[in-house]
């Protein structure tokens, strides 16, 4: 969720959609289980929020990361990427390479 | 008339920061399940199977927003003892006379929903803040449910002065769901004590026709938790937390635990 604020200023239903569609479809969870964790990342300070008026004259509640949030993702990320690098090395086959002569 | 005055009350009795807190959350699923509803519309769909449609992709409204409600508050418990407990004393008061009316006045109906569910917000919020085991327990029956889903007790409080059956009260409650919920134990509550606990299976309690229970004092009733297929086997011993009915401590059985 966090990754995907990074990117832009977004609502609920919003992110919702992109975490459906960035994944493939295979992030797709009930579209409701977005808000708990959105509201528990804005107590957090992770995220901020802030009303707007839509189009269609909804009230938008729309969320938008923090510097403090920019700062856990990146460890988060990292910390991930750590650990992708290390599984694909262990799932896949060593190469050895052939010396000349 | 009364519809206003009930506004008019529930100004006055349910604290700021429910009223703002219940505005938003309501205000941004609202946005949600619009904009849901919107798409299927520019598909073709027709504006109430859209709407059913936004709903069944959402999930749970109720449970959702009865969790955002918990986490709003939750930094903001401000409660003091003797506020909290006046307040409930009087919410539970309130409540129970708009049951009674509700029932002659079906355009009330929505008005006091919305309190009872504040009255149980702030039922936990006050066992959260340990002041739960100065509430009166007299002509107070306390219903509990525990919702398997979320792992965290709703509390529903009514103050009575005439009998009521359980079927009754569950009804009037605005039902519990079978699918989350297991057996339902009933005791007798003396000297503040849950004692002489009788139980109802999911089975014998979701059958219209099963059997009831009279409340004609106070009690305090317990809605528990699925059964696991352990337990289950085991019916003739204590199936489910046999010591839960009576626990030591209500407070304790109705503080929300903070979800993971």
């Amino acid at each position: 969720m966090l990754a995907l604020l990074s990117e832009q200023e977004s609502h609920g239903y919003a992110l919702a959609e992109r975490l459906a569609s960035r994944s493939g479809g295979a992030m797709r969870m009930s579209e409701g289980a977005v808000y708990p964790l959105l509201h528990r990342l804005e107590q957090r300070g992770l995220v901020t929020a802030r009303w707007e008026r839509t189009r269609k004259n909804r009230r938008a509640k729309m969320y938008a990361i923090t510097p403090k949030g920019e700062s856990w993702l990146q460890r988060r990320s990292d910390q991930w990427q750590t650990v992708s690098d290390a599984l694909m090395k262990i799932l896949q086959p060593p190469r050895y390479e052939l010396g000349g002569g | 008339m009364l519809g206003g005055l009930l506004v008019h009350m529930r100004r006055w009795l349910v604290p700021r920061s429910i009223r703002d807190a219940n505005a938003a959350i309501d205000a941004e699923l609202e946005h949600h399940l619009g904009e849901t509803s919107d798409a299927l519309l520019a598909k073709g769909w027709d504006a109430d199977a859209a709407r059913r449609e936004a709903e069944r992709r959402f999930g749970d409204v109720a449970e959702v927003r009865s969790r955002l409600l918990h986490e709003a508050l939750a930094p903001n418990r401000r409660l003091t003892a003797i506020a909290g407990v006046g307040m409930l004393g009087v919410l539970s008061a309130t409540g129970l006379m708009l049951g009674q009316r509700s029932q002659q006045l079906g355009d009330a109906e929505a008005r006091v929903t919305t309190l009872r569910d504040e009255v149980v917000q702030l039922r936990a919020e006050a066992a959260g803040a340990g002041t739960a085991r100065h509430i009166p327990m007299a002509q107070a029956v306390h219903f509990i449910t525990i919702d398997g889903a979320v792992e965290r007790p709703l509390v529903w409080v009514f103050s009575r002065r005439d009998d009521v059956t359980l079927r009754e009260l569950i009804e009037r409650s605005g039902g519990v769901r079978a699918t989350a919920s297991g057996r339902i134990s009933v005791s007798r509550l003396r000297q503040g004590k849950a004692v002489a606990p009788r139980y109802l299976s999911p089975d014998e309690w979701t059958d219209p026709e099963g059997p009831d229970i009279v409340l004609d004092g106070s009690y305090y009733v317990y809605v528990e938790p699925v059964p696991t297929t352990d337990e289950a086997a085991s019916e003739r011993g204590p199936a489910v937390n046999p010591t839960r009915p009576a626990a030591a401590s209500l407070a304790a059985a109705m503080t929300p635990r903070r979800l993971p």
